[in-house]
């Protein structure tokens, strides 16, 4: 009891520590006085290159546009650089960010597309260049990158009514394409998008992605073109049809200015409920992503523990080619790390199939889980003592009766506590599924995370889900344990079933 | 029933069955005797096709078992096997160990089968433990459950393979006890056993095997009392004696302890005479012979039962040039041996001393 009471009081400490410790002044004024500092950038967008070419800079680089505040105000970083809007939606949401007046960088967003489909890349770009040339352009400037994109509603644009034209996109990056409170898209590049539908007369369809997967996806025909704050470099044209620039961007650079005003804690607390959940309905998003993580972890737990029960049987078999070619896939399996898994399963296995990339998540995940399903049943067949057996043979019972009547309901008791511990480890393992953009809790929550620039509290409350669901993973198994282990009932309890 | 020809089995190469021949009929209990690796375990498990055999014929009710058309899982269900151990499927109840085989292979109801289970558990004097799981049981009582197992499928024979080896000698007698009355009941039953009064009692013929094949059979009666060939003879002999070398102080008395008493549960001998023979052994050895010698002379020991008299004979000899070594010894001790004994004794034969302790 008294140790619990010591550890709450420290964790308030620390909750409360940011508001009274001493104010720092502004320290940083130009890109000068950063020289040999760490500068922090989101890996693979515009700012990454402007400011690596720069040279001057201790270069980090982060998965996550939102994570430069946070690491910013937590110390690990002196400055970030981002694109102008960006800085300015940040600067106006989180308090005690300066962004420094003279821009280090320009980038230039581009259309990308198949080299294989010159026609279309070239409609597309003849489709962007009318855009420009039109009053709309000066419009949607006006409205997603003026400062007032929190109010910014899309405008009626004409669907196209042709051929559908898949456009990737990553929409975690507000102005230019993110999601609303009802779920529907919006941004300067997603108007563009619509715009160019209208033009070519054809039906836009999304193809959503992380935007580190936005090539893979265009090299495997899950998408057709992508805009998506897309770098102009001169690389893209040697892989890419790369359109015309449809905007200009600088990037800026943003340091820390006085500390702003500390918030209590509780009311901390009564503002990220009210952002992260409650606030466009964010919450729909945990919901949907509690959905696909339980549906591809069950499903993938299913599929794989029937594929992991042949494999077992192929193991233990008899037949030589069969027994090879279930250790070479155990083999090949446990070599490879889940992330690369699934970034085969789907951009090489099922690339260009068009298939939902939850189901293809769900295949990388049973083949993972089916290896070690097969190891349990291994272990689980082989601690029966030899004896067993051969009492079930002495008797006159077949093979497969004495694998259905002895062995497999001994293992299953045996085992049954590997098998939760394997599955509860899977589910774990899901939250990594965001990286091929499929999205499950993690990704919802970083969805969120990238509109509310917090991290302690999103973060506290995915691990308190995650949590929940491990848990009652365990406690099912726990139950199921006890009923069909009958050895743990009481004797007097005990019936035999006629 | 069963007719052996010729049975062969080889093991990495090694011979150890080498021309096998024996017949079984009906009702005949059959205990199996020899040293350990004379193969005995081995010719059993054959007989069931545990172990596949390298050559030779075994006809069951007229059938070659070996031919490849052979229905196996028939022959085994009508053969039972009670292991040495015992094997008891962990997962079930003992009732329900008892229902698998009729349930699943010979068709039986489940309340049919429950039924037969619990009159034979009954037999067993195991009924109330129905829905024990073998884990809660003692080695005897699993043993008198996997005889139940065996009797549920309604063999026409059982084999046992050592079925008391692996058992405290309290429970020997338990399972024992079922034997014999299945035996008496007319099973036909094959027994793998180092229990030699069992052997000597409840058989109708005994094999004693060595040189890899039945080196002689016959009622107990012949084999245990006129054995008729020579290995026979020095194995019988072996049986009623017990040898130890004692090399020192350091010897492991607690262990020689335990070999009286294993050698006088297997005699038969009451709790009462084991007790009086490891008496007789420590006071002849740790207080007259030893501090009377002082040095570190080995001592051979040697403790026989003559059956037919109920007579104890405890040998310890040395080789010493010392004659009087009762004289020298503690006194006290000597008494308590010329107190409880029927003679103590001591002669010379050359260089070695003998003391004779009869009981």
């Amino acid at each position: 009891m008294k140790k619990t009471k010591t550890i709450v009081i420290l964790a308030l400490f620390l909750a409360l520590l940011p508001s009274v410790t001493a104010r720092a002044g502004q320290v940083y004024f130009s890109a000068e006085d950063l020289e040999g500092k760490r500068v922090g950038v989101a890996k693979g967008y515009g700012a990454d290159l402007t400011v690596t070419e720069m040279g001057i800079f201790r270069v980090s680089r982060y998965l996550y546009d939102v994570d430069l505040p946070v690491a910013l105000k937590a110390g690990n970083i002196e400055a970030f650089a981002t694109e102008r809007s960006s800085a300015e939606l940040m600067a106006a949401e989180i308090p005690g960010l300066v962004i420094l007046p003279e821009p280090i960088g320009h980038e230039k967003y581009v259309a990308v597309s198949s080299k294989r489909n010159k026609a279309l890349g070239e409609a597309v770009d003849a489709a962007i260049g009318e855009i420009i040339g039109s009053p709309a352009y000066a419009e949607m400037i006006e409205r997603w990158l003026g400062g007032n994109a929190q109010s910014a509603v899309m405008p009626d644009i004409p669907a196209g009514r042709g051929e559908r034209l898949v456009v990737g996109v990553s929409s975690d990056y507000m102005p230019f394409e993110y999601f609303g409170e009802g779920g529907e898209r919006l941004g300067f590049d997603v108007e563009l998008i619509l715009r160019i539908g209208a033009l070519l007369d054809r039906e836009i369809v999304f193809f959503e992605t992380a935007h580190s997967s936005l090539f893979p996806a265009l090299d495997s025909g899950y998408a057709d073109v992508c805009i998506s704050v897309i770098d102009d470099k001169p690389v893209l044209r040697e892989k890419y049809f790369v359109s015309r620039p449809y905007y200009d961007n600088v990037v800026m650079l943003v340091v820390q200015a006085e500390r702003g005003k500390a918030i209590g804690f509780m009311d901390g607390i009564a503002r990220s409920i009210n952002n992260h959940l409650i606030v466009e309905k964010r919450f729909m998003y945990i919901i949907e992503g509690l959905c696909n993580t339980l549906i591809i972890t069950g499903a993938a737990a299913f599929c794989g523990t029937l594929l992991g029960a042949l494999l077992c049987a192929a193991i233990r078999g008899k037949r030589r080619f069969l027994r090879g070619a279930a250790l070479l896939y155990v083999r090949i399996l446990q070599g490879t790390p889940i992330i690369v898994l699934l970034l085969f399963t789907t951009y090489v296995m099922f690339a260009g199939s068009g298939l939902d990339t939850v189901l293809t998540g769900t295949v990388a995940f049973s083949l993972y889980f089916s290896v070690k399903v097969s190891e349990v049943f291994r272990a689980g067949l082989d601690a029966i003592e030899n004896g067993q057996i051969e009492a079930a043979r002495a008797l006159g019972l077949s093979g497969l009766q004495t694998y259905r009547l002895v062995l497999i309901p001994q293992a299953a008791i045996m085992t049954l506590p590997l098998y939760s511990a394997d599955l509860v480890e899977m589910l774990k393992l899901t939250s990594v599924v965001g990286y091929v953009g499929i999205m499950d809790l993690t990704y919802s929550l970083e969805i969120i995370r990238s509109r509310t620039y917090e991290a302690v509290f999103p973060l506290a409350l995915e691990t308190l889900l995650y949590i929940f669901l491990t848990s009652s993973v365990t406690r099912i198994f726990r139950v199921v344990s006890a009923r069909i282990d009958p050895a743990q009932k009481m004797q007097k309890e005990r019936r035999i079933i006629i | 029933m069963i007719e052996i020809k010729n049975l062969k089995k080889n093991f990495n190469g090694a011979p150890v069955l080498n021309g096998v021949n024996a017949d079984v009929h009906e009702g005949e209990v059959i205990s199996v005797i020899g040293s350990s690796g004379a193969g005995k375990s081995t010719f059993l498990r054959c007989l069931n096709l545990l172990e596949a055999p390298d050559g030779g014929e075994i006809l069951f009710k007229g059938q070659n078992i070996l031919d490849r058309k052979a229905n196996i899982r028939a022959i085994r269900e009508k053969m039972g096997m009670v292991f040495q151990n015992f094997n008891l499927f962990r997962h079930l109840t003992s009732a329900e160990n008892l229902m698998l085989g009729p349930v699943n292979l010979l068709g039986k109801s489940r309340g049919e089968a429950y039924e037969k289970a619990l009159s034979l558990l009954n037999m067993v004097g195991l009924e109330e433990k129905a829905t024990a799981y073998p884990s809660e049981l003692s080695g005897g009582q699993k043993q008198r459950v996997a005889i139940a197992r065996a009797l549920a499928m309604e063999p026409d024979v059982i084999l046992f393979d050592e079925p008391t080896s692996a058992l405290d000698p309290t429970m020997v007698d338990e399972v024992l006890a079922i034997m014999r009355r299945l035996a008496k009941q007319g099973m036909t039953m094959l027994v793998v056993t180092h229990e030699m009064r069992f052997a000597r009692e409840a058989s109708s013929r005994v094999f004693y095997m060595d040189e890899g094949t039945v080196y002689e059979e016959g009622p107990p009666q012949q084999i245990f009392e006129s054995p008729r060939r020579e290995k026979t003879r020095s194995f019988v002999l072996k049986l009623k004696s017990v040898h130890a070398e004692i090399l020192g102080r350091t010897f492991d008395f607690y262990g020689l302890d335990s070999k009286i008493a294993e050698f006088g549960y297997k005699q038969g001998l009451s709790q009462k005479q084991i007790n009086l023979i490891q008496l007789a052994v420590e006071e002849l050895i740790l207080n007259i012979i030893m501090p009377a010698l002082d040095g570190e002379i080995p001592i051979s020991l040697s403790i026989h039962y003559k059956e037919d008299t109920d007579e104890t004979e405890v040998i310890a000899s040395m080789r010493t040039d010392e004659d009087n070594l009762l004289e020298k010894g503690n006194e006290f001790s000597l008494d308590i041996l010329k107190g409880l004994f029927h003679s103590v004794s001591s002669y010379r034969q050359g260089k070695t001393l003998f003391i004779k302790i009869s009981a």
